[in-house]
């Protein structure tokens, strides 16, 4: 049994606290145990040949497990790490739990980051990966892809189903209706935007038909409605 | 098949256009419920007009109805001291539920419709109350002779002009009574939508407004008048009038938002999906 | 006086080694790109590899460095597809942006499998961008990665691709689009490291308003420059005005025909040329006594002005009042002003034209006197200003003279009044933005003049905590408010020239010591070669 503590000294996603109790403990406890830089470097650079079964102290065990393979993880990522803009290793995952081999992110990654061999898809040239981009997480049709130090639990294997996202099928129609109904809506339009928004509205009619501002203004529309 | 019915149906798919922004309108929606399962007006109080558009709301949304809406509709009794309008703003609360058959001799005692919106009210209060239909010949003469001179209807004899409202109630009702529709409704209904979107009171109003945009959608809906090309623009149209509070405005120099005027949105939204 | 909305914070960052340095050097080779592909004519799509072989002849004949190859390559491939992007509407072109462009540290954007949901908090150019593309019609990306980027080039459903990313990820792309046989302007970034990058924005401002409704869009604003430069020999001035009669005459020649960066002028006629009917056609002559008549007011403003500041150099020469007394200066300056009445009144126009032109410039005279007499007044009882303060005698100071300038252009094409108060706001933000370049052009050449009002003796005296960044933000935020007032003109020709004109009016000498990085640069090669040399 071997025991690995990673210690993410690139990406600092992990809990400083539970980082230093863990090693405290695993002192304590007299076991052997090796600790790591950045786990995630030893497998990009195919340095990581740990004995199994294997004990990982690292980040979420999808994660974890999608790297390394079976193991006894215990994770020991914070609760809202923050992106880093230089983080290490960068690059995806597969969780092959997950992965149906459809090689869509083979043909959208423009860095030749993925390969495939007898049908099935790898991750071939990990440092090719542009740092901190996520976007091929995001397009998985199946959300097989982790990046462990991403922040946002949804693509670095935490909790938070992603849901499927199906974006061929939205771009198979109007792309331009799907892209300019991102903007509609928008929960940050608070009270004070939405009221310059109307205005503008105004002032553009006024420009447009030559109205004078206190004639729109005493217009009351509901007064032409309402027949009560 | 209802008004009403017919209008829960399009403001159903409301959400799809809404999407993450779906739960602020539901938190609007609630919030403008009072303790005694009522809506409010604009000024707080409890008013059965507003509470008919909150429940459309609630419905659009599906969401759970008020839990005292019963026991606040049954403070009406039968809808004795109500004015025309008011009744059938009863009425149609009451169709969410079972409505008391007092409320139908009620109906039946209030004088003939004049106005074109009075008919669509009356219409749509029979419906909602499950009451046979009486006679629709009045009121098809009454429709008749609120014709305005440009083709459409107006809310008084002989206007030149015709108003959006009215003549979308006319078409909505005439189709549902199964009498002829004027084949210049369709095309005149969709000239009152500007180039940049939403629909006007009036050929000659300035700006576009809300409660025009639901009614003209939801009748050349039914009319079945494509409106593909208008679709983006009056999509522009309702977001100018969005706000994260969850609610929509009339149009762009109303301050307030109530739900009415947000149940009128869902009913385009849904229109325009 | 209300302040212009700001523009973002301003990055300043050395462009990646196989870019070029300058903004002047990257708009030279793009001329260069532009008028080659007019003379050689080559048929997109061209593949990647031809495209690099058509870079090599190009920086042959520029002789500029060859490792700027991959950059001209997209030049050249800009230039192929420019026409045809023109003709396709707003509504069916996808604006691409990079996330790099945010303020990394500050951006609380949220992303969806699309790309980034721009929260507009106005700390980086994504917003201002995607606002002004949206308004026009286009669907708007801001891409966080090239995953999505492909997608849509596959999806074949796009139709024309306007796209601001890193060289790098350029060419990545390029196959795709050059598969599909997609209409595409790309715009490189200036650095490809991914983070905080920064872009020419008046290019993509530019390419984001490129539409083949602007038939001045192929007009060549340097050929029209220098044109309106030939109007100034003496011997064209003789044509013109006609032979000089006595020595005033002759020494108000000479002073007009002295050096001059002949702004005004050019904006007269660049006015005209947006609103005829046909802007390619030969410039009448009547234009050209309008632009002379423009610059005398000018020159005549410019002599008065030298003898109330009591200045004995102007532009490193001597000024007039200096070299021939008070008396001979202040009589010149008034025979220019009436030249430029005379030159107006012989124009072959209506006579209710001529009215309108006349009218035009007296209202311009008669403001910048009232805008020279508040500096006037103040400088007898001096207390210090605020910032609001010198902005406003900026307005009333250098504005009058670019209004008359544009709405003589304007009437004299007979289409003044729909564009009336739009030339009124554009001249306006144009006339301060003019000044606060000058006035942080004398600040770095240390000659700040504590007797005249100076934004940035205004900003230490308010205390800003950079004045000179702050400065360059206000003149930032006011070229783009003149750009914004054109924005309800109904001629986009007139949208299209002028908003152009404003890149050219500013872009044309880049403020030295814009970029500090550059400054070290330089020193550090000076250094070496020093040390080389030795």
């Amino acid at each position: 049994m071997a025991t690995l503590v990673c210690n993410c000294t690139n990406a600092r996603v992990l809990s400083p606290d539970a980082l230093a109790a863990a090693l405290d403990k695993l002192r304590a406890s007299g076991e052997p145990f090796e600790v790591v830089a950045d786990l995630c470097e030893l497998v990009a650079h195919g340095r990581f040949n740990a004995t199994k079964p294997l004990k990982i102290y690292a980040c979420h065990p999808r994660a974890v497990k999608s790297l390394v393979g079976e193991a006894e993880v215990i994770d020991l990522r914070a609760k809202n790490a923050p992106a880093n803009t230089t983080p290490g290793a960068w690059f995806p995952v597969i969780d092959f739990e997950r992965c149906n081999h459809c090689m869509q992110c083979l043909s959208f990654c423009l860095f030749g980051v993925f390969a495939a061999k007898d049908g099935k898809i790898r991750v071939a040239q990990p440092d090719n990966c542009k740092p901190n981009c996520p976007a091929c997480a995001r397009v998985c049709p199946e959300a097989a892809i982790i990046f462990p130090k991403h922040p946002e639990p949804v693509i670095h294997g935490g909790d938070g189903q992603r849901e499927k996202v199906d974006v061929s099928a939205l771009l198979g129609g109007d792309v331009y209706q799907t892209l300019r109904k991102r903007s509609r809506f928008d929960k940050d339009r608070d009270a004070a935007t939405a009221r310059a928004e109307r205005c503008q509205c105004i002032a553009k009619l006024q420009k447009q038909l030559g109205i004078p501002p206190e004639v729109l203004r005493d217009l009351n529309v509901e007064s032409l409605q309402k027949d009560k | 098949m209802s008004f009403r019915l017919e209008m829960l149906q399009a403001a159903r798919r409301a959400t799809a256009q809404l999407g993450e922004s779906t739960g602020l309108v539901r938190q609007f929606v609630r919030s403008q419920q009072l303790p005694d399962g009522s809506f409010r007006d604009r000024s707080g109080h409890s008013d059965l007009y507003y509470t008919v558009f909150g429940l459309d709301c609630l419905l659009a949304l599906d969401e759970p109805l008020p839990t005292g809406l019963e026991n606040y509709l049954r403070t009406f009794n039968d809808g004795a001291p109500l004015d025309f309008v008011h009744f059938t703003c009863l009425a149609r609360c009451w169709s969410v539920l079972r409505p008391p058959a007092t409320l139908a001799q009620r109906l039946a005692a209030f004088p003939l419709p004049r106005t074109v919106y009075e008919c669509y009210l009356a219409y749509g209060a029979y419906q909602d109350l499950h009451v046979k239909l009486p006679d629709t010949g009045p009121w098809l003469r009454c429709l008749e002779s609120l014709r305005s001179r440009d083709g459409a209807y107006g809310n008084a004899p002989g206007l030149p002009l015709g108003s959006t409202t009215a003549t979308a109630a006319a078409a909505t009702l005439l189709r549902h009574i199964g009498a002829p529709i004027p084949t210049e409704i369709g095309p005149w209904l969709l000239a009152q939508c500007r180039p940049k979107g939403g629909f006007t009171a009036m050929p000659t109003a300035p700006a576009p407004d809300l409660l025009s945009t639901a009614t003209a959608l939801h009748a050349l809906a039914g009319l079945r008048v494509p409106f593909d090309h208008i679709k983006e623009p009056c999509l522009d149209f309702l977001d100018s009038l969005w706000s994260n509070e969850g609610g929509f405005h009339g149009h762009w120099a109303d301050d307030h938002l109530d739900v009415e005027y947000t149940s009128y949105a869902l009913l385009a939204l849904g229109h325009l999906t | 006086m209300k302040l212009p909305r700001p523009a973002p914070p301003l990055r300043f960052r050395l462009p990646q080694p196989n870019i070029p340095p300058t903004l002047q050097q990257r708009e030279e080779l793009m001329q260069f790109a532009r008028r080659w592909v007019k003379e050689w004519a080559p048929v997109p799509p061209v593949p990647l590899a031809d495209l690099r072989q058509l870079a090599d002849k190009v920086l042959a004949e520029t002789g500029a460095d060859a490792q700027y190859r991959d950059y001209v390559a997209v030049l050249i491939n800009n230039e192929l597809w420019r026409e045809t992007l023109a003709a396709i509407p707003y509504d069916r072109r996808l604006l691409l942006l990079p996330k790099c462009l945010r303020a990394e540290d500050k951006c609380r954007a949220a992303m969806d499998e699309f790309g980034l949901l721009c929260k507009q908090c106005g700390q980086c150019s994504i917003q201002d961008l995607q606002t002004e593309a949206e308004r026009l019609g286009y669907a708007v990306l801001v891409a966080e990665g090239s995953a999505m980027v492909t997608q849509l080039i596959q999806a074949g459903k796009i139709d024309a691709i306007v796209g601001v990313s890193c060289l790098n990820v350029l060419e990545k792309a390029f196959p795709y689009m050059e598969a599909a046989a997609i209409p595409g302007i790309g715009i490189p970034l200036l650095q490809g490291d991914c983070a905080n990058t920064t872009v020419d924005l008046d290019w993509v401002t530019d390419v984001i308003h490129l539409t083949s409704e602007d038939t001045t869009r192929r007009l060549d604003l340097t050929a029209l420059r220098e044109e309106v430069e030939t109007w100034f020999t003496p011997d064209a001035l003789a044509r013109v005005l006609g032979p000089a009669d006595g020595q005033t005459d002759a020494l108000a020649r000479e002073w007009l025909a002295r050096a001059g960066k002949r702004w005004r002028p050019f904006l007269t006629v660049a006015t005209y040329q947006a609103l005829r009917d046909h802007p390619g056609d030969p410039i009448p002559d009547d234009l050209r006594e309008l632009a002379v008549a423009v610059e005398c007011f000018h020159k005549a403003s410019l002599i008065h002005d030298d003898i109330e500041d009591n200045d004995a150099h102007r532009y490193d020469d001597p000024t007039l009042h200096e070299q021939h007394g008070v008396a001979i200066a202040l009589n010149v300056g008034d025979l220019l002003i009436g030249e430029g009445y005379r030159l107006i009144r012989a124009t072959r126009v209506s006579p209710v034209q001529t009215a309108a032109l006349l009218h035009a410039a007296a209202e311009g005279h008669r403001r910048l006197c009232l805008g020279q007499g508040e500096e006037l007044f103040w400088r007898r009882h001096p207390s210090s200003l605020k910032v609001q303060q010198v902005l406003n005698i900026f307005r009333q100071k250098t504005a009058p003279a670019f209004e008359v300038a544009l709405r003589l252009g304007a009437i004299y094409a007979g289409r003044h009044e729909p564009v009336s108060d739009a030339l009124g706001a554009y001249s306006e933000a144009l006339g301060i933005a003019y000044q606060i370049r000058d006035d942080l052009e004398e600040f770095q050449a240390g000659k700040l003049d504590a007797t005249e009002p100076n934004l940035l003796l205004a900003l230490e005296q308010e205390k800003t905590k950079d004045p000179e960044i702050r400065a360059r933000v206000l003149l930032e935020s006011y070229k783009q408010e003149a750009i914004r007032s054109l924005r309800d003109v109904p001629s986009a020709n007139l949208k299209g020239l002028l908003r152009r004109v404003v890149g050219r009016i500013f872009n044309h000498a880049e403020i030295k010591g814009w970029c500090h990085e550059f400054q070290a640069r330089n020193a550090a090669s000076r250094a070496t070669s020093d040390g080389a040399a030795r």
